[in-house]
């Protein structure tokens, strides 16, 4: 076989330009400190990472979405359980009010006392998180209880109607899981379940109760005020049930939140497989390479200045 | 009996004859890095001897022609290969621009962006504000981006199928220019070649027409002195001094741009069309990048628009504004093709970002619509592929981002598997040029021992001339 000069040089120069493209490419992954920098490095690899950060994307929006819920949340809590402080006091006032030795000055002062607790709890009804009235349904613009006007010496005392909806909006808080945000104020309220505008049986109209037992106490019935002592008991079961559904919700929010943390852990940690160099493998080959280019470099140009003529004089 | 002076003559031949020798050799050597060239090979042969019966007297040496030392067979393979090369290598860049359109590595593309988008639809869902001014505005913004980034891949790729049509049309005056070459050279060997091989001429019309080869993949065979070019189809490019020009030809019905240009030949009075017979060289490989290469990638964005479209728009359009409206998030779209040019947000979702559909009615804390909008990220969906509406989807059923990462995997696949051609492809050429280059390159070693072996002779014939002026010298003396 014979060997000539352009052949050692071509032979030469694919080498180097070979050798070149590996450690530029070697050298792309130590600067990016990936190891998938184009797609064709690994096609499947990088398609897998499309959809990996597409899952730490809507992991990461689940958490602010949770983040949101639990500020609702937190805020119906904090207004049902001042709304179960306002129907113990009411129910200690009526207690009282149903003494048969109380003066009936006391009892107008305990009348008082419940239009207090009467205006405080259509003020927690009308609670609002951030902009938004919580116990409105899907109507978190407008404030969901009107009270048709303030107290005055006049009976019977002012009714409180529902402005807002039966709905209650879901804030989706993970895959086909989501929290309820907003109540069916009515339900909870004016023991309006299902909308028509009248008190569902078995449930109580917290503000109709209040209502009775101030005008009972106004008027100084003992008995009447003694017979509201039962709608209070009602109201305050009413209550507890709902507060039970919220502190639910609260409980599931508060798993998901450490749950979400560590999907999008895992979810990272196989990103980074997926994509990431590994950086002592990427700069061992760094200096292997460097030294196969060095070698090729020096063989050729020792190779490529040595011919017959050296030797002929 | 031979006299002195023919003695004379015989060492003046041998004289001339290495002196032409040396001539061939320091020829190779000056053309040692010339590209093309052949080595070329002194043949000598013992002239005629004078004849005599008691013995016959030698005339000497005399050169009888220079060889050029090639071997068609090898050329022939060079001329299919880089044919090949030419196509490998001009797709394999063409790829390589394309996947950075779909390469997301860095954190940002049409995935991301269609992710970010879903992400807008839950945050709108999970807003703290009745009606969620803010969250809407983030939604129309981030809509917009995902439109901006189809778009901007959309553009991306038709510049690049623009620039390739360019490249088509600048490609057709070099192969004419390299056809009217060796139909030159045809003729000026047929010219010289009565009389001695033209060595330097067949050199350079070999070297033209693997320079056409890697433009066009062509079949070559010789017919007398003259190289026959043809097409793969059959059409003759060269036919002995005569060169057929390739012309383009308008495409008014391509579908992408009405000035693309096909390849015609003229064939006596009426054009063929041979574009679709082309399939090798570098404008075979143009050819393939723009009618097929970048088409599928284009259309495949195209489908990513408009499958887009129509879930959201099914979604929303079952819902209700925070302003009473009820109509789509984009604007509706005719078909798959061009989708991702043409994709655009619903009129009345610029005008204002209450016709965004939250709830099922306007409620302002109606987020019932949005919540299905989310849930879109990961709902399954028989996908619309190019040419199915107004029929139904053909594609196969998966959420729209992993219809992207399969856009993706398939478009890195592709460039992958074309890169791995393009290597192999250049080790077989570096294979074969180097045959050709161990048959007919020049090498130096070789050269100088050659050098050295005439430079001997040279010397040794003029000793037989010194010799001969020495015994006339002492003819001369004794007259």
């Amino acid at each position: 076989m014979r060997i000539t000069q352009s052949m050692l040089l071509r032979t030469a120069l694919n080498d180097v330009t070979q050798q070149r493209l590996r450690l530029s490419r070697i050298q792309e992954q130590a600067s990016s400190g990936l190891a998938i920098n184009r797609v064709s490095d690994d096609p499947v690899g990088a398609s897998a990472a499309i959809l990996l950060r597409a899952g730490i994307d809507a992991t990461s929006q689940f958490e602010e979405n949770v983040t949101q819920a639990r500020n609702r949340v937190g805020t119906i809590e904090a207004a049902l359980g001042q709304t179960m402080d306002l129907l113990i006091q009411a129910r200690e006032s009526a207690t009282q009010g149903a003494n048969g030795t109380e003066s009936p000055q006391t009892r107008a002062i305990l009348a008082l006392e419940i239009e207090r607790i009467h205006e405080e709890m259509v003020a927690q009804a009308n609670t609002r998180s951030g902009d938004a009235f919580v116990f409105g349904g899907f109507s978190t613009a407008s404030p969901p209880f009107v009270a048709s006007g303030p107290f005055d010496d006049a009976l019977p005392a002012p009714t409180v109607s529902y402005a807002g909806d039966t709905n209650e909006a879901q804030t989706p808080i993970d895959e086909r899981v989501s929290a309820t945000t907003t109540l069916h104020g009515a339900r909870i309220f004016l023991g309006d379940a299902d909308g028509d505008g009248s008190v569902d049986p078995g449930s109580e109209d917290l503000f109709g109760v209040l209502a009775t037992l101030r005008d009972a106490l106004r008027a100084n019935d003992q008995t009447a005020v003694a017979a509201s002592l039962t709608g209070l008991s009602n109201a305050i079961d009413q209550l507890s049930l709902e507060r039970t559904k919220v502190g639910m919700t609260d409980t599931k929010i508060n798993d998901l939140q450490s749950r979400l943390a560590i999907r999008k852990t895992e979810l990272q940690v196989r990103l980074s497989e997926t994509q990431d160099a590994d950086v002592a493998a990427v700069f061992s080959d760094l200096i292997n390479q460097e030294a196969a280019l060095n070698a090729t470099l020096q063989s050729t140009t020792r190779l490529m200045q040595s011919n017959l003529l050296d030797f002929l004089r | 009996m031979a006299g002195l002076f023919g003695i004379l003559d015989v060492a003046g031949r041998g004289l001339s004859v290495a002196q032409q020798g040396i001539n061939t050799t320091s020829n190779n050597i000056a053309n040692v890095n010339t590209p093309g060239y052949s080595r070329q090979r002194q043949i000598v042969g013992s002239s005629l001897p004078i004849q005599n019966p008691n013995g016959n007297i030698g005339t000497g040496v005399e050169q009888t022609s220079v060889e050029r030392i090639a071997d068609a067979f090898v050329q022939a393979q060079i001329v299919k290969q880089k044919a090949l090369s030419g196509s490998t290598d001009v797709q394999a860049s063409a790829l390589a621009t394309i996947e950075q359109v779909f390469n997301e590595q860095q954190g940002f593309g049409i995935g991301a962006a269609l992710s970010g988008l879903y992400e807008s639809f839950s945050e709108l869902a999970a807003a703290p504000q009745p009606g969620a001014p803010v969250q809407r505005e983030t939604l129309r913004a981030s809509a917009q981006t995902t439109l901006d980034m189809l778009h901007a891949a959309d553009a991306q790729l038709r510049a690049q199928q623009a620039s390739t049509q360019q490249a088509i049309e600048v490609m057709l005056p070099e192969i004419n220019r390299l056809t009217t070459q060796i139909a030159d050279l045809n003729r000026q060997i047929q010219n010289v070649e009565g009389a001695a091989p033209a060595n330097e001429l067949r050199d350079k019309r070999d070297e033209a027409v693997r320079m056409l080869a890697a433009k066009i993949d062509i079949n070559t065979f010789a017919d007398g002195g003259s190289q026959m070019v043809v097409l793969p189809s059959g059409m003759p490019l060269v036919e002995g001094t005569i060169a057929n020009e390739l012309v383009s030809i308008a495409d008014s019905s391509n579908p992408f741009d009405p000035t693309f240009t096909r390849i015609g030949f003229p064939n006596g009075g009426s054009m063929v069309d041979v574009t679709d017979s082309i399939g090798g060289g570098e404008l075979g490989g143009l050819l393939r990048v723009r009618d097929s290469i970048l088409p599928s990638a284009i259309r495949s964005l195209d489908s990513i628009a408009y499958n887009l479209t129509t879930s959201v728009n099914t979604v929303h359009n079952a819902g209700v504004g925070l302003d009473g409206t009820v109509g789509g998030f984009f604007a509706a779209l005719p078909g798959v093709e061009n989708a991702a040019r043409d994709i655009a947000l619903d009129a009345n979702i610029l005008v204002s970002t209450d016709a965004i559909a939250a709830g099922l009615t306007s409620a302002p804390g109606d987020n019932r619509n949005a919540v299905a909008l989310a849930a879109l990220r990961d709902a399954r969906q028989a996908i619309f592929l190019p040419g199915d509406p107004p029929g139904p989807a053909s594609g196969p059923t998966r959420s729209l981002l992993a219809h992207t990462a399969s856009i993706v995997a398939d478009i890195g696949q592709q460039s992958a598997t074309m890169q791995s051609s393009r290597e192999r492809d250049t080790r077989v050429s570096e294979i074969l040029e180097n045959r050709r280059d161990e048959i007919s390159g020049v090498s130096l070693d070789e050269e100088v021992t050659q050098l050295v072996q005439l430079q001997a002779a040279f010397q040794a014939n003029a000793r037989v001339m010194q010799t001969i002026d020495r015994l006339l010298e002492s003819i001369l003396t004794i007259l």
